[in-house]
């Protein structure tokens, strides 16, 4: 079997979506429509329900996020440490970017 | 919540829906669907059936031990609606051993008796069907003993009839 990446970009097309779930919960743990209705205010993205659920399945797969007990028909995820430790290095890594980025805007 | 999304959510796999069904249609609440939401719902179970990511985290949270195929085994296994584990014991695998070898011993000696009483195309039917159909009639005593009567019937009975045609075909050719 294919070990797994242990980095946000090995998601793929959802590495996106997965990183906007994981800022999401790094506030504390939240339900689907919770997820979509803060991500919207963070970034002004409306998940759509199909690519939420893709993001979520992948993250609880790689235990990077965990369901609490169903709150009625709706389950809260919390973010897992192991999940904090891959947002922090993703948001890292940003940050590199951003700097560079800024640099070079600093020069034009 | 609406039939519409109840319809939707007969895209995804079973296995996905045991999971994540109730949390989804919870989601999706009771107004009419959105014409991305529809693209998003129909790309998303395009995803869970196809995704061996997403595969691996279902059967991870179930603690499936079958052993799964790619993407067309899948498929295929959703068509005939195998959904059930496949695991055989070593007895199952003992008793489709016994069926393969002695069903084409016997079915090789009729094949053979049969000619001698002078009807040769159906002798030669019948050696020519020996090995094949014992391979696929073994099957249902492992691979196919736990399906449901549906699968057993299209998989294991639909396999026996096109070697039959085949077979029939070749001696009569």
């Amino acid at each position: 079997m294919k070990k797994r990446d242990d980095s946000l970009a090995d998601l793929g097309r959802f590495s996106e979506p997965a990183l906007l779930i994981l800022i999401s919960l790094a506030e504390g743990p939240k339900h689907g429509y919770a997820m979509t209705q803060d991500i919207a205010v963070v970034s002004g993205q409306r998940l759509g329900p199909g690519t939420l659920y893709g993001a979520i399945a992948r993250l609880e797969g790689r235990k990077w996020i965990e369901p609490l007990p169903a709150d009625d028909r709706r389950r809260p995820y919390k973010l897992t440490a192991a999940g904090q430790r891959v947002l922090r290095q993703r948001l890292e890594s940003l940050r590199a970017v951003t700097r560079a980025a800024q640099s070079r805007l600093a020069n034009v | 919540m609406s039939k519409g999304a109840r319809r939707l959510l007969a895209l995804y796999p079973r296995g996905w829906r045991d999971r994540y069904g109730d949390e989804f249609l919870a989601l999706l609440g009771d107004e009419p669907l959105r014409v991305n939401q529809i693209i998003s719902i129909v790309s998303g179970a395009i995803d869970a059936r196809f995704s061996s990511d997403i595969r691996a985290s279902i059967n991870q949270q179930h603690g499936a031990l079958a052993p799964q195929g790619g993407s067309s085994v899948t498929l295929l296994k959703h068509l005939c609606a195998l959904d059930r584990k496949s695991a055989f014991t070593i007895r199952d695998g003992w008793i489709g051993a016994g069926v393969m070898v002695g069903l084409s011993v016997v079915m090789a000696f009729g094949g053979a008796f049969l000619r001698r009483q002078g009807f040769d195309e159906a002798g030669e039917f019948l050696k020519g069907l020996a090995f094949p159909a014992s391979l696929v009639a073994s099957n249902h005593f492992m691979f196919m003993r736990r399906q449901s009567r549906k699968a057993q019937l299209v998989i294991t009975g639909g396999t026996l009839a096109i070697l039959s045609a085949t077979a029939w075909l070749a001696v009569l050719i």
